[in-house]
């Protein structure tokens, strides 16, 4: 929304700079986004008179116009616009202007032709329209003026942003009356407006277009949504509009379309009140609103053909929709230049007959923005009688007829709200005085009495957002003053807040400490890398996604870690480790999951270690390190060789009592060629939620007094069996006294027969009773050796 | 005998200096103190003297062993540091080469916002809560007094997965889950991913939230404006910074209030950040609207209070300067480091 302050002064008398102007609306809640000049500066321009035009002797598209700049000497100026012509008022740079885009403006030859100035179009002096040609002035123009004095450029327009719950403020009025309530001297509503309904002969309301000889009807069927609805037949309509007029509008932002048009334009932006012109003689046997039927298209204004939907309203004539009611016009009753009558529509549509259908049918009008908001439903009919009288100045214009409907009972009532004085205050946490609290009210319109409790008060008919006691709250709150708002401090009950999960967080530290990097990525990927990484995932697609890249929910971290990886494998990382903590999707649910991915080399290179990349091991000992948050826990590591994404020969998953906690590996060679990596990257996922269950609750344990002993044992192993099976048969047969069993050497080849290995363990024994003896340990470790014997061919090592 | 003694330890004493090293001088003890050695026979012999000789020769002799003694231990000891020292000198490192160190990682920079903001909130006693990130409509939308059509709909562009589920565009949907499972008086804040349908230089269509929420029987508009002042002079670490609240709309709110501090980029003078204008909008907030109570079951009249939300992202570009949102969703490990 934009105001243009010359005509906010119109309507409003106030003292107040534009700055000030700004900062009270802004504060007041109408924020100004930008203050700028209605114009570019400019100058040396004045009203020129179009003496003759004669044609260029050495050029076709050049003419030679003798121009009359007022002070009684003809000027020649060679001018190429096509729209030239004898007896115009045109604005004329005069040699020595300077236009915008400091263009220097001098006398000057043009194919032998000395030209003393320049005509200007529009665009030329930063007054663009959407014009072409020569930017034409009205006839009375005096000639020789300074165009900026002439036009009252000296103008400020402030951008607004208007939130949603105020219709009220889409319109000069509407922000002229909150200037007046933060404090302005006093507000001039245009006449029309406060003079009482129009006579305007009504409706039967049993009637309807297609009845008798009424050119205009309300459905019986759409009366509760449509209850006030005006129509004049006016035959004759302005040719042009007048100058400060077609300023005004370029001023709100509005092209010049049609005179008619432009004319209800501006009423609209002055009151907010919408307004429609249809060309009378295109209209079929009269206008009805009605509800659209299903299958109707309206051949809309804005050169599409919308299907139109049973809950829509609708202008029909007896060949179908002329209009969208409250939306936007149909173009085969549009006006054009070559309508010579109109039926002008002014009309209160309930903002629930009009709420989301332009936004279903992918249309923004200012229509509909300010019916879906609540329009004054007082104004239609007063308005008709606002924009005839207008129009008589114009033209000469006949009205032929005039009908009203209005259904009393379906119109708005005036809300009526009780505000305590100890609510406001309990609510604001400052007292008000009683006399501001009317002021406030009194100033924004209502109508208030004293009432015990404090005050009963009516709103006004253009205030749609006023129906509860909190919305005066806000009205006194605002208009009062925010800035008079003391800053207090909570008070309450002093409790501790139950913290947040400390096991992500200490988990995320311990990534942390090891050089990972958290990343954050889109919860939303494609299908092909959900296929890649998850086929049988069944999480949701979306309906309207932005790109066919942010398709699908995620049921997998690690498609957004591989592209994050890649994006940073491209951009020279040499050592990569990142981890996102996020949520993946599936049918049933979300669930919170930790996922990381290492590749490149396993230390920043350094002159005191050997470089080498990192492998399997040092993702499972990151894994572990986190894993150790449940000492109690035991985490099976399960060899995975069917994982779509993982290397089929070093994945595992991570089972507590057989579930699934998580899973690790080497993303498949496949996945990675077609990623262009050339380097080994290893991903692991946690489920947050499934940890987080576990108890890691720490249990103090005593010391024991005497001595530990270490013992090692190397075995050889046939590669069939797993080091975690050798290592879960000794845990289960190890007594108490075993305190730990390290593997601390691996080898495989000569002397070694092949297809075998060899595994050394180091055992930590401790009783906390006594002093273990050799025979106490010979035969725990004859034990645990006997049962590893068990799973297979398993032999100590000579 | 007391002669013989005298002239040994002068050359016991010429042996222990002239000793290379602690083998040669182990010899000499040997030599001299040993079960063998020349005093301790020397002692062995006073059994033959008269007791007044034995006495006499027997002081002479314990001190000439003390004395051998501690020439001894001043020998070893010189000898020791003397090896030391031979050996520090090959022990001699670089100190100046870097160490072997493990690096460390880092937090994303939206994660620390969050943390310092749940901290903050959580030491004045705001619970932490979250909900899901898929919503329905109800939660999202009705709940907060946002009903179907609503001309405030279109300040979200909300991607669906059917009619009635869609992703939150709002954290403002955990303050109906939360007073579902809650009564007042309550204090909760709520931080997580929202998703709006959107994306230029200015938007991703994903982002974060924070959401607080109090109510009790007495939290007013101008409690909220202290906790908030409170809070943002805290985050942008100035306990001078300007901060006002502009009345603003939000469905779920009344009255609600922007809430803009002065521009921490140029100080309030203007400059491109805060669009000349020295204000920068870091917040929305306002009093919990009666319907969103009246929706949660809870008696208007009796509590009420406050909720406020804001970006996170926008927060930590202020904080640091950052001047592409992008930025964080890229992940550039170069990007990311500054933040470790």
């Amino acid at each position: 929304m934009r105001v243009s302050i010359q005509w906010l002064r119109e309507l409003l008398d106030v003292s107040w700079v534009t700055a000030d102007i700004a900062h009270r609306l802004t504060m007041g809640g109408i924020e100004v986004e930008a203050i700028e000049p209605a114009a570019v500066p400019f100058q040396g321009v004045v009203v020129g008179f179009v003496k003759s035009v004669m044609s260029h002797p050495e050029a076709d598209k050049l003419r030679i116009a003798q121009v009359d700049a007022g002070d009684g000497v003809l000027r020649t100026i060679v001018c190429g616009a096509a729209n030239l012509a004898e007896g115009q008022k045109v604005p004329l740079a005069l040699p020595g202007a300077v236009l915008p885009g400091d263009k220097k403006i001098s006398i000057s030859e043009l194919r032998g032709v000395r030209s003393e100035g320049m005509l200007c179009a529009a665009a030329e002096l930063g007054l663009d329209d959407g014009s072409s040609g020569l930017l034409m002035l009205d006839a009375d123009a005096p000639v020789g003026q300074d165009l900026r004095a002439y036009l009252q450029l000296e103008d400020e327009i402030l951008s607004l942003g208007i939130t949603p719950n105020r219709g009220d403020a889409l319109s000069m009025l509407g922000v002229a009356r909150d200037l007046y309530a933060l404090g302005a001297e006093q507000l001039q509503v245009p006449a029309v407006l406060s003079a009482s309904a129009a006579e305007w002969s009504q409706l039967d309301a049993a009637q309807t277009a297609r009845e008798g000889d009424y050119f205009v009807g309300v459905d019986a069927a759409a009366r509760a949504v449509c209850p006030s609805y005006t129509a004049l037949w006016i035959d004759g309509v302005p040719a042009r509009l007048p100058d400060h007029l077609r300023e005004r509008l370029r001023r709100m932002g509005q092209r010049c379309i049609h005179p008619v048009v432009d004319l209800l334009n501006l009423w609209m932006f002055e009151t907010g009140q919408p307004l429609h012109a249809f060309d009378a003689d295109k209209v079929r046997g009269g206008l009805c609103v009605r509800w659209a039927q299903a299958g109707e298209v309206l051949d809309a204004l804005d050169g599409r053909d919308l299907a139109l939907e049973p809950d829509m309203l609708v202008i029909a004539d007896t060949q179908g929709p002329v209009a969208l009611a409250g939306i936007i016009g149909g173009r085969r009753t549009s006006v054009t230049d070559a309508t010579r009558s109109i039926i002008l529509e002014a009309a209160f549509f309930q903002p629930k007959a009009i709420q989301g259908r332009a936004r279903r049918l992918s249309l923004q009008t200012d229509a509909a923005m300010r019916y879906e908001r609540g329009v004054d439903y007082q104004l239609a009919p007063r308005l008709a009688r606002g924009v005839l009288a207008q129009m008589a100045t114009l033209a000469p214009v006949q009205l032929r007829s005039a009908r009203a409907f209005t259904l009393q009972g379906s119109l708005p009532l005036p809300a009526e709200i009780t505000l305590r004085q100890q609510r406001l205050q309990r609510v604001m946490g400052m007292p008000y005085a009683a006399s501001e609290v009317e002021r406030v009210l009194t100033r924004l319109g209502l109508q208030i009495r004293a009432v015990p409790e404090g005050w009963q008060a009516t709103v006004p008919s253009h205030r749609f957002d006023l129906r509860i006691e909190a919305d005066l709250i806000e009205e006194v709150g605002r208009i009062y003053g925010y800035e008079q708002l003391p800053a207090h401090r909570p008070r309450g009950i002093l409790q501790a807040a139950s913290s947040a999960s400390t096991v992500a967080r200490r988990m995320r530290d311990i990534l942390q400490a090891r050089d990972y990097h958290e990343v954050i990525t889109y919860s939303f990927i494609s299908q092909e890398a959900q296929k890649d990484f998850v086929p049988e995932a069944d999480a949701p697609a979306l309906l309207n996604p932005l790109s066919a890249d942010l398709a699908v929910m995620r049921a997998s971290l690690w498609p957004g870690l591989l592209q994050t990886l890649q994006f940073n494998a491209k951009r020279q990382q040499e050592r990569i480790r990142i981890f996102e903590m996020g949520r993946i999707f599936s049918a049933e649910g979300q669930r919170m999951v930790l996922a990381g991915c290492i590749a490149g080399s396993a230390d920043r290179e350094s002159w005191a270690q050997t470089a080498r990349d990192v492998d399997f091991f040092d993702l499972k000992g990151d894994v572990a390190a986190m894993l150790a948050l449940w000492p109690q826990t035991s985490f099976e590591f399960r060899v995975l060789t069917s994982e779509v994404s993982l290397h089929p020969g070093q994945a595992a998953e991570i089972l507590v009592g057989g579930r699934r906690v998580g899973m690790l590996g080497a993303l498949h060679p496949i996945l990675a060629d077609r990623h262009d990596l050339d380097k080994t990257a290893l991903f692991f996922y946690l489920d947050m939620e499934m940890l987080e269950d576990l108890d890691n609750e720490r249990h103090f344990a005593p010391l024991s007094p005497y001595p530990a002993l270490r013992r090692d044992m190397a075995l050889v192993i046939p590669d069939a069996i797993a080091a975690g099976t050798v290592l879960a048969a000794m845990r289960q047969e190890a007594s108490a006294i075993v305190q730990e069993i390290r593997i601390f050497d691996r080898y495989q080849g000569e002397p070694l027969l092949a297809g075998t290995y060899s595994l050394a363990f180091a055992f930590l024994l401790q009783d906390r009773e006594r002093t273990l003896t050799e025979v106490d340990v010979q035969q725990e470790l004859e034990r645990m050796l006997t049962a590893v014997k068990q799973i297979g061919s398993i032999e100590l090592r000579a | 005998m007391s002669l013989s003694s005298m002239a040994s330890v002068a050359e016991a004493a010429r042996d222990i200096a002239a000793a290379a090293d602690l083998p040669a001088l182990e010899q000499i003890r040997l030599h001299w103190l040993g079960k063998k050695g020349v005093l301790t026979q020397a002692m062995q012999q006073l059994g033959q003297l008269s007791p007044e000789a034995r006495r006499e020769a027997g002081q002479l002799l314990n001190v000439r062993k003390t004395e051998v003694q501690n020439l001894l231990q001043a020998r070893r000891t010189a000898l020791e540091n003397a090896r030391i020292q031979e050996r520090m000198a090959g022990e001699r490192v670089d100190v100046t080469l870097p160490g072997r160190r493990v690096a460390l990682g880092g937090s994303h920079p939206v994660r620390q916002t969050i943390e310092w903001i749940e901290q903050y909130f959580s030491g004045l006693g705001f619970e932490a809560s979250d909900g899901p990130e898929i919503e329905d409509d109800y939660h999202n939308f009705g709940a907060l007094n946002i009903p179907e059509d609503h001309p405030a709909r279109a300040m979200h562009d909300t991607f669906y997965f059917d009619e009635n589920r869609l992703l939150r565009t709002q954290t403002s949907t955990v303050q109906i889950r939360f007073l579902e499972a809650h009564q007042p008086p309550l204090r909760m804040i709520a931080t997580g991913r929202v998703y709006r349908r959107d994306s230029d230089i200015t938007h991703t269509p994903m982002f974060h939230q924070v959401e607080g929420l109090l109510l009790d029987e007495e939290a007013s508009f101008a409690d909220l404006r202290g906790l908030l002042e409170d809070f943002l002079q805290s985050f942008f670490e100035r306990s001078d910074l300007p901060v006002r609240f502009r009345p603003s709309y939000f469905p779920f709110t009344e009255p609600s209030a922007e809430v803009d501090v002065g521009c921490v980029i140029c100080g309030g003078s203007g400059c491109r950040v805060c669009k000349q204008s020295g204000w920068l909008e870091v917040l929305g907030c306002g009093m919990v609207h009666p319907a969103v109570l009246a929706g949660a079951g809870v008696d208007g009249e009796v509590f009420g209070g406050f909720a406020f939300g804001m970006g996170i992202e926008r927060l930590t570009m202020l904080r640091y300067g950052v001047n592409d949102l992008r930025l964080f969703f890229e992940n550039d490990l170069r990007f990311l480091k500054q933040f470790s």
